[in-house]
């Protein structure tokens, strides 16, 4: 027996009410101004009115009519009065992250997933709902939806729950699930309360608590004390056997043409025996050959390389498939943007003067697409073209290959005009003085375009010719330099260059020692730089603040001029080992490739803020995210925010493509730019390990408790409200109360009669 | 509103009646004077003054015969010592004599009084006699000496206007008191509740009616006094003395009447052995029938 709303008891102080009124009331008497008071007689005792307790038992009626009242307002509840369930409110949270996906038999045999059991388990829940017991359903996922807020019938309830279907997202969301259940019941004057969470209970869902949840649900328990239950209902039937990929990327930088691609694919083993997976990738939708054989203990987990080569430039996805058998599918496909960048072609233009030439005979020289290694060169002279050339791609002047992923061809100044510059990506002018004015047109065309020019001022350069042609403009066209150069000067001792707080982007990652070390290099001999063009900046210096490196940008390129050549008498750096390092960085960055974007990999369902700062995204204010499915495409439209960015709302696993907004809508169409976007179920819920209820007493209260699906029946109350016996008492006495008062008023007046009559 | 101080005393409807009871009052008054103030020396006055109607009960040697044979009426000839009679009201002005408040719906104690007392004077002063009036509490208030005429009778209604009842009453001081200033004999009607102590009372009432002159006690009491008509517990606060009581009427209602009965028997006995009459008023009786019922009293005991 209990009281459901013990503060009402505080009425029992009324009770001292009737007490006093029979008691110690002071009547006020009325006060008649009387000539003959002298023959009353004040000393006489029946003239005081003496207070007493009169009518006992009236009083006593009284009181107990108070008492059953205050006890009706504190709504007596007892076990006794029924035995069908008590009236009560139930909070349904139902577990809708990816683990719920998971297949296990049900009453019937048949493999259905996890969150159909809990929306069967919570249906037979509602069924002992009565009024004026109310009741709620919340839809705990990565976020926790309010579904149906408490309502006196059942029938939205049931609605709500047929809504319900298993994610990819995580559970992150059911300890705020568990927090707005609580805080829907707090105040609620029924005999019990209960939120019952229908979940998996693995523990990587209770892990990510908020301390402003967890303080609801305390306050919400402190409130209601042994009224509220919190009840997980675990519907799993037991552990379950899962190896799941957790993760996957690509090692190392993008891969190029020609280069083998590894894909790191971590894969966990959240059972409790061992098992054994294989492990195949997809790239694009070729299945690779081959596949790797897993085996794991139970509890572990492992890195798995999956090598790939790539022979063409590819933008898609590639996706790791584990083949095993466990319950939960969602976890053994792991997708990631997959892109192969093409070759960087650099033309190395030189002026086919001795010094610069790398042979009296050389001819136009590219590497064979096959990757085949050209003869070498007979000639011994190591000039500093020659000296790029092979720095940029050793292993094909080697004969060993692709290598840097850069082909070079090198060509005599007086070679240009036949070429055709648009298949390069960078074009290197060693040493030439200067060039044709439709050579300097087309190359100013070219750098405009979004390409770059490297122009390196060694020992044989004309600086008089190459300041009229090169670094100056004619006409239209604008100069070609960053800067006009003078004479050259020799520096004894070497100069050496001078890295800055802040460096250039190729020389950032020479801050750290161990990834290069710049202070080695000494610079002999140097070009003098008269004035500098406008726009231009220094970017490199000398120790002794000789510009050694300056860049413009011209269009949607960029111009660059070193002021030093790579010959080996002009310092030693083309014999440290930090020269290919800075060259291949060189090349990357006016090639555009030297900042790396990492691959778009997103956890389903959870928000996401992209950066679409790339010049594709230029001039745009909505993109458009398609996604490539088996099921069909649909565009979502994302507006650019200011800051070139876009917020993703989450998103279910698939693979999205994100391209500027589309000129029809015909699905699969093709885009000159699309970046690819992979989602994937949260790894977390691969992870199969369950909670206790030790476990949860600290976090959400030692009042919560765990049961199984089947035994969730002996937490269903029985009893009832006592009220109706106490109204019908109440009414008897009241009654009762009454009739004696009338009783008495009629023999009181009967006295006076009788005493007025005398 | 009348223009002379205290003439809403003499009120018209009482006028009337008494003017009816006056003529016959008069007659009856002239007759009881008449009868009651024999001259102690034979025959009547030396002084002829005039005729008046003969009334009945008038005596026949008074009957002037000579106006019969003249006039074919009956007169009776008037003579001036018959007229001159002194009559005295003693009107209790203390604080009991308020009671009840003027919001009761009807006169108050000492309201009747000055309507007696006005009434008294009136047919006083229309027998040609000398009315006078006295206003006490415990001592002597105002004291206007007795005297004829008609601006006599406008000085006491000025006097029975301003009067306001307060403060306590000592009866048996101020009759012997006044015993000692009315040197002639007349008329001396007491106008109070006569609250105090019987013995007391009477014994005022001695004193007076021992230095020869006719007292006659109006014990004037409200209807309240009388049948103590209170139900509810009620603090009953006193007019004079201001002490309350608090008390169940209910209750005190026998005893009540009780003691006021052994009161009221034990002034009338008082009075009665000092040779006064006695009348018991209550404020709910009419003045004229009250005035006319003693005058007829007094008429018939005279004869």
């Amino acid at each position: 027996m209990s009281l459901l709303y013990p503060l009402m008891l505080v009425g029992a102080s009324s009770l001292v009410i009737p007490v006093v009124i029979h008691l110690i009331a002071r009547h006020r008497f009325p006060v008649q101004d009387f000539p003959s008071t002298w023959l009353l007689r004040s000393d006489e005792r029946t003239n005081v009115f003496a207070p007493k307790l009169v009518d006992a038992g009236q009083l006593l009626l009284r009181l107990l009519v108070l008492a059953l009242l205050v006890l009706a307002m504190a709504r007596l509840f007892g076990s006794w009065v029924s035995s069908e369930p008590a009236p009560r409110n139930v909070v349904l949270v139902i577990d809708c992250s990816a683990s719920m996906n998971m297949l296990a038999s049900g009453p019937d045999g048949r493999r259905v997933p996890l969150v159909d059991l809990a929306r069967k388990t919570a249906r037979e829940l509602l069924e002992t709902v009565q009024p004026p017991g109310q009741c709620a359903v919340i839809a705990a996922g990565e976020e926790a939806r309010l579904l149906c807020s408490l309502g006196p019938t059942t029938a939205p309830a049931v609605a709500a729950l047929d809504t319900i279907t298993g994610t990819d997202g995580s559970g992150h969301g059911l300890i705020r699930a568990i927090a707005l259940g609580c805080e829907l019941v707090r105040g609620r004057r029924e005999i019990c309360s209960q939120v019952v969470v229908l979940t998996d209970l693995r523990s990587s869902a209770f892990e990510v608590r908020n301390a402003y949840d967890l303080r609801r649900i305390e306050l919400a328990q402190r409130a209601m004390g042994d009224a509220l239950q919190l009840l997980l209902v675990d519907v799993s039937r037991g552990a379950s056997d899962n190896i799941g990929i957790v993760r996957a990327s690509l090692r190392g930088r993008p891969p190029r043409v020609g280069d083998d691609a590894h894909v790191v694919v971590r894969v966990a083993n959240s059972t409790t025996k061992p098992a054994k997976a294989s492990l195949r990738l997809t790239v694009g939708n070729e299945r690779q050959p081959g596949s790797k054989s897993i085996s794991l203990d139970p509890g572990t987990d492992a890195v798995v390389d999956v090598t790939t080569p790539v022979n063409r430039s590819l933008r898609s996805f590639a996706q790791a498939h584990l083949t095993t058998r466990d319950a939960l599918p969602n976890d053994d496909i792991f997708r990631l943007p997959f892109e192969v960048a093409d070759v960087q072609r650099v033309l190395i233009v030189h002026s086919g003067s001795p010094a610069s030439s790398p042979s009296p005979a050389s001819q136009p020289r590219e590497a064979a697409p096959s990757g085949k290694a050209a003869p070498p060169e007979g000639d011994a002279t190591l000039t500093g073209a020659a000296i790029l050339r092979y720095v940029l791609n050793p292993g094909r002047e080697l004969g060993r290959g692709y290598g840097t992923g850069i082909t070079t061809t090198t060509i005599g100044a007086e070679a240009l005009s036949a070429q055709p510059l648009s298949k390069y990506d960078l074009i290197v002018l060693y040493d030439v003085s200067s060039l044709p004015e439709p050579v300097l047109g087309d190359l100013e065309s070219f750098v405009r375009e979004g390409k770059s020019l490297l122009i390196v001022c060694s020992g044989g350069l004309n600086p008089i010719r190459f300041n009229r042609t090169i670094a100056s403009g004619v006409g239209k066209r604008k100069p070609l330099s960053p800067a006009e150069i003078g004479n050259e000067q020799v520096f004894d001792p070497p100069i050496r260059i001078v890295l800055t707080a802040n460096p250039h982007p190729v020389l950032a990652p020479f801050k750290d020692p161990l990834q290069g070390d710049l202070s080695v290099i000494r610079l002999a001999r140097l070009r003098e730089v008269r004035s500098t063009a406008e726009g231009a900046s220094v970017v490199l210096r000398g120790s002794g603040g000789q510009p050694l490196g300056l860049e413009m940008p011209l269009g949607h390129g960029r111009v660059a001029l070193l002021t030093f050549g790579f010959e080996l008498d002009h310092g030693n750096l083309a014999r440290s080992r930090i020269f290919p390092v800075l060259m291949w960085r060189m090349v990357d960055y006016l090639t555009g490739q030297l900042r790396t974007r990492v691959p778009d990999v997103l956890t389903a369902l959870r928000p996401a803020v992209l950066d679409v700062s790339e010049p594709a995204f230029a001039f745009v204010e909505e993109l458009e995210l398609t996604r490539v499915d088996p099921l069909g495409p649909t565009a979502l439209r994302l507006p650019i925010q200011k800051e070139k960015t876009v917020l993703l709302e989450g998103l279910p696993s698939g693979q999205y493509l994100l391209h500027k907004v589309a000129a029809s809508s015909v699905p699969g169409q093709l885009f000159s730019y699309a970046r690819c976007i992979a989602v994937n179920p949260d790894p977390c819920e691969s992870d199969m390990k369950q909670t206790s209820e030790e476990e949860l007493r600290p976090v959400l209260g030692s009042r919560v408790g765990v049961a199984k699906a089947e035994d969730i029946g002996r937490f269903v109350p029985r009893g009832g409200e006592a009220w109706r016996w106490i109204v019908l008492l109440l009414a008897i006495v009241y009654g009762l109360e009454g009739i004696i008062a009338w009783a008495l008023s009629a023999r009181r007046e009967k006295r006076r009669s009788a005493g007025g009559a005398e | 509103m009348s223009a002379i101080p205290g003439m809403r005393f003499l009120d018209a409807r009482i006028l009337r009646s008494i003017s009816r009871i006056e003529i016959k009052a008069r007659l009856l008054v002239e007759g009881m004077y008449a009868s009651r103030h024999r001259c102690p020396f034979y025959g009547y006055s030396v002084e002829f003054v005039d005729h008046r109607e003969y009334t009945a009960g008038d005596e026949p040697r008074t009957i002037d015969w000579k106006m019969l044979a003249r006039t074919e009426r009956y007169y009776v000839k008037r003579f001036e010592m018959e007229s001159n009679m002194n009559v005295v009201c003693l009107l209790d002005a203390s604080a009991s004599m308020g009671y009840p408040r003027a919001d009761a719906g009807r006169l108050s104690k000492i309201e009747y009084g000055c309507y007696l007392a006005a009434s008294l004077a009136y047919l006083a002063v229309r027998q040609q006699d000398s009315p006078g009036l006295v206003t006490f509490d415990r001592d002597v208030r105002d004291f206007i000496p007795p005297k004829q005429g008609q601006r006599q009778l406008y000085t006491i209604l000025g006097k029975l206007e301003a009067l306001s009842a307060a403060a306590e009453t000592d009866l048996c001081h101020v009759l012997k008191a006044l015993s000692q200033r009315l040197t002639r004999r007349g008329i001396v009607i007491l106008l109070s509740d006569c609250y105090g102590e019987p013995e007391r009372v009477t014994d005022g009432v001695r004193h007076m009616a021992a230095r020869g002159h006719d007292v006659v006690v109006f014990q004037i009491l409200d209807h309240d006094e009388i049948a103590f008509p209170f139900q509810a517990l009620t603090s009953f606060r006193d007019l004079e003395t201001g002490a309350q009581v608090m008390s169940d009427p209910l209750v005190q209602r026998r005893l009540y009447l009780e003691r006021l009965d052994r009161f009221v028997r034990g002034v009338r006995g008082g009075c009665s052995q000092a040779g006064a009459d006695y009348r018991l008023i209550k404020t709910t009786d009419p003045i004229e029938v009250v005035l006319r019922d003693y005058l007829l009293y007094r008429r018939a005991r005279a004869r």
